[in-house]
Order: structure tokens, then sequence, then C-alpha cells
């Protein structure tokens, strides 16, 4: 135990240090340890700002169905119907709750991406001089969001929505939108205008997957 | 000197045998439950021809497992996982069976990341802890402690450390989402629970909107979230504050699990309390309530002790 005891008892502080460190939100200190950041977090990976803040929003995908041929489309939105049957199911509303993290979780992805790739955009145009993003740092935005797997994930959801609303998905293809309906600000609680809605991601038209 | 003491104490025997094993079958029913409640759209979250494109699994793939393998095969996988769970229920195979089970459950987590929250992460964090705790003090088909009395002291320091480490982890939970929130404008000027209750994925009930729209119970609702983060990690070491902060805390997580619909989360928060009390209190506790239910209904229910036998030392070890 002589032996065992201070490997142990290092092996735990040495542990929590580093999972205090590296979980604390950016910092001078922790930003010294960005790498060794990045593979602790690849293998314990954990983050703890629960609703801070909380978002303003709710969250709209549309799927915007365009005939290859005749170039009609017929949109269809499919958040507000799944979390409308979830609060109407709750407390028993788990297939409902699966779906809602499926897609609000692709949609945050693509959210969370789309603003640290504007933000490195910005700081690149800055450091080239440029005053503003211009248009081929946004489409280049695009295409990488839709190369990555959030997107993809909602991608492959458009067949299943294509086959509900009874759509060839051979003939047709899709566009997402993603956008925000903001809440009135505490203080227009009361207020009875309609909400404001924001698109804040528009994919190009993109064949159905599935 | 009085620290050094202290360490050796935690060698000297188990204090949280009893909550261990009682987390030990919470973990189990609450896993049980989960893919009980998947169980239809297994083939949508694991499977290979789900919509949900796939992000490899950590661990699997260093061990040679592709993740395209592991997707084509969930269902062995899922089945194996079931297994690894009942195994645990009844404390077979212990310390291996609880590696076994974590390494299944961050593999699974890692299949489909889009489902989790933060109740899923503290979980798969307890868990790895408590593949060092022996949690087979209670219900497991065999309770026992090793006759080697190194093997014995490290069994009791690896209990005792595991059941520290859940506990500082969640106390740093709470720390640094206050710390997160308090950064925030809309904790900081005590309006935060009106947007947390109107937005519709979280809309519990349909009173959220009417208490979204009550100035006073918003802001008293969003001080207390935060005044219970900020302060708990502090007071919950205190024996004369404890409990008063971990019903605060059992409150707040109540009023979540009803007006937001998170529900596996707040229950494995409150469940993680637990923790913040030792055999002695939880005996003297159930002791109460037990005299008191065979005094009001009659029966002759037997008491902590009666019920939990000296455990048996393993002869050979």
């Amino acid at each position: 135990m002589n032996i065992l005891r201070p490997i142990i008892y290092l092996a735990f502080i040495s542990y929590f240090a580093a999972t205090f460190l590296f979980t604390m939100p950016d910092n001078y200190i922790n930003l010294q340890f960005y790498h060794q950041q990045q593979v602790f977090q690849q293998w314990l990976f954990q983050r703890w700002g629960f609703f801070a803040p909380p978002p303003n929003y709710d969250e709209r995908l549309y799927y915007e169905f365009r005939d290859k041929l005749t170039h009609q489309s017929k949109t269809f939105e499919v958040m507000e119907p799944i979390v409308a049957l979830k609060q109407q199911k709750a407390p028993f509303n788990w297939h409902e709750d699966i779906v809602d993290y499926l897609l609000s979780g692709s949609m945050t992805g693509i959210g969370d991406d789309l603003h640290d790739m504007r933000q490195d955009l910005i700081y690149r145009n800055k450091q080239a001089g440029k005053s503003a993003t211009d248009t081929s740092g946004e489409r280049m935005l695009r295409e990488t969001i839709q190369h990555g797997i959030s997107f993809q994930t909602l991608r492959n959801y458009a067949a299943i929505v294509a086959q509900k609303n009874r759509l060839d998905t051979a003939r047709h293809e899709v566009r997402l939108i993603l956008s925000h309906v903001m809440l009135p600000k505490f203080a227009d609680r009361f207020s009875t205008k309609p909400r404001r809605e924001e698109a804040y991601f528009i994919s190009d038209y993109v064949t159905l997957n599935r | 000197m009085a620290l050094f003491k202290y360490l050796i104490s935690l060698e000297e025997k188990n204090r949280y045998s009893f909550y261990l094993a009682v987390f030990r079958i919470f973990v189990c029913f609450h896993l049980i439950k989960t893919i009980l409640f998947q169980w239809a759209y297994l083939d949508i979250l694991y499977g290979a021809n789900s919509f949900v494109s796939p992000v490899p699994t950590f661990i699997t793939e260093l061990l040679g497992i592709p993740t395209h393998f592991l997707r084509e095969h969930y269902q062995w996988f899922i089945t194996a996982y079931l297994l690894i769970i009942v195994l645990y229920l009844f404390g077979i195979g212990k310390h291996f069976t609880a590696l076994l089970l974590f390494l299944c459950y961050e593999t699974l987590q890692r299949m489909c990341n889009l489902v989790l929250n933060g109740g899923d992460n503290l979980m798969k964090f307890i868990m790895l802890y408590m593949v060092f705790a022996d949690s087979y003090q209670y219900f497991s088909i065999k309770a026992g402690q090793f006759k080697n009395q190194t093997l014995r002291r490290l069994s009791n320091l690896g209990s005792n450390l595991c059941v520290r480490a859940i506990t500082l982890h969640f106390c740093m939970i709470y720390f640094w989402s206050a710390w997160h929130k308090i950064h925030a404008e809309v904790w900081f000027n005590g309006v935060a629970t009106y947007y947390t209750f109107s937005i519709g994925r979280f809309k519990g009930t349909p009173w959220n909107d009417f208490l979204a729209r009550n100035g006073v119970f918003v802001t008293i609702s969003t001080y207390f979230t935060l005044i219970v983060e900020v302060y708990f990690p502090v007071l919950v070491w205190f024996k004369k504050t404890r409990l008063v902060v971990v019903l605060c805390g059992i409150a707040l997580h109540l009023g979540i699990y009803v007006f937001m619909m998170i529900y596996g989360f707040e229950i494995i928060f409150i469940m993680t309390y637990g923790f913040f009390f030792k055999d002695e209190e939880w005996q003297a506790f159930l002791n109460k309530l037990i005299s008191r239910i065979n005094h009001k209904a009659r029966w002759k229910l037997p008491t902590f002790a009666e019920f939990h036998p000296e455990p048996q030392v393993y002869a050979g070890r």
C-alpha cells in the first residue's frame, strides 16, 4: 500500500486538475494548453454550460422540394408538428423526443459550425485587409456545411419527408432552409405582434439520397 | 497530519457501500429503460441504413472494429450490451463487468451522439468511476470482501475515491454551469426562465406560457436556479447545510423535469445527490422510515441492519 498510495492519489489529483482546467471557459491559461484540451475532450468529452444562455428562438426546418422537370416546388416545415406532438404527449413522448433531438441536434450542429466558421472567416478577412465577408466566402461556408455530418443527416431525412408527402424522390431535388422564430424580449412578452423569423442557412438544391 | 489520517481512514472501510449498490441498480434500470424507449427506433439511431449520418466510434476503432461493422451488426451489439447490464445488475463479474459496461455505454453514446444530453454525459463519468468501486455489498448475488489485507484496503480506497470523484465532478458541473450562467445577460438580469419556459421544445405543460409571463415567478425562478448552482458546491460539504441544499437541488430538478420535459437528465442528477450521504446516514434514515411504516401499517418490515448480514470473506483471496 505504501507504494500504491502515492500513485493512486497522484493520479486522482492529476485527473481532477486536468478536468478542471479543460472544462473551464476559454481563458489565457487553458488556451495555452489548447492541443492537450482537444485530446482530453476527444477521450472524455464534457461541456457543462447548461442553457447559458438559453436559446431565444424556436427552430424551424423547411424542406423545399422542386420538380426537376417542371421546377414546381412544394415546401414542408417539419419541426413545428414534432414539437407540438411532443408537448401533447408529454411525459409519454419518447418517439417525438428522439426525432426532435435528432433534427434539432443536427440543426444546432450546423448553427454552431456556421458561427465558428464565420468568425474564422471574419478574422482571416481582417488579416487580409478586407472589410466584410464576400460572396465567395459565404459560398465556401455553405459548401463546407453541406459536406458535414449534420447536414447529411437532415438531407437523409428529406427522403422520409418526401415519402410521407408522396413525392417521387427520383423526380425531385430538395433545398433545406433552417430558421429561427425569435421569441419576443421579456419586456415585450404581452406583445401580440407576429414573431420575427430569420433564416440562418439556405442550402443549394441537392438530390435526395434515399 | 490530520489529512494523512483522513486518507488512511479511506482504506479502512467502504463508507458508501449501500448507496453504491443502490446506484448500481439504478444505472441498470436506467440503461434498460433507455433501450426499451428506443426499441422501435434502434435502427434509426444505431443501424447502418439510418438517415442519421454515422460518427466514428472511438474506442472500438482503436480495438480494430470499424464503425460501419458495428452499425451493420448493431442488433448483436445491443444484445451483448443488455446481457452485460443484467450481469452488472446481479453483481456478476463485478469490476470487470463494470468496465465492459462502461466501454459499451461509451461506444453506444458515440454511435448516436445527437440524442444525448448533460445527464448522459454525467452518467458516462459516474460509470467510469464505478469501475473502481465495490458496489456489490448489497443487492448482488455474492457480496464479499478480500481476505488479503492489501487488496481489502485497496478495494475500500477505490470505493471511497470513486464516490469522492463523483461528488467532486458533480460539484464542478454546478460550478462551471453557474459560472457560464452568470456570464449570460439573461441569467444575470433574472429573465432566463422566461426563455426556457417559452421555447416550444421544452414547453412541458400548458401553464408554461402563463408562468413565463409572470415577472415575479420569472425573476425568482431564475435567481433560485443561479443560487442553487452557485452555492451547492460549497454548502453541500457542511453537515448543517447539506440537507437544505440537496432539497433545493431536488426541487430545481423536479421543476425542470415537469416544466421542461427533460426527464432522464433530471432523474440522474437527483439520484446522484445520494452520494453525499454515508452509509450511517442512509441507515438512520431508512430505519426511521421503516419504523414509521411498520407503526402506521402494522407491518413487520426488517430494519436496515437486519436485511444486510455481514459480508462474507473471500476464502481464497
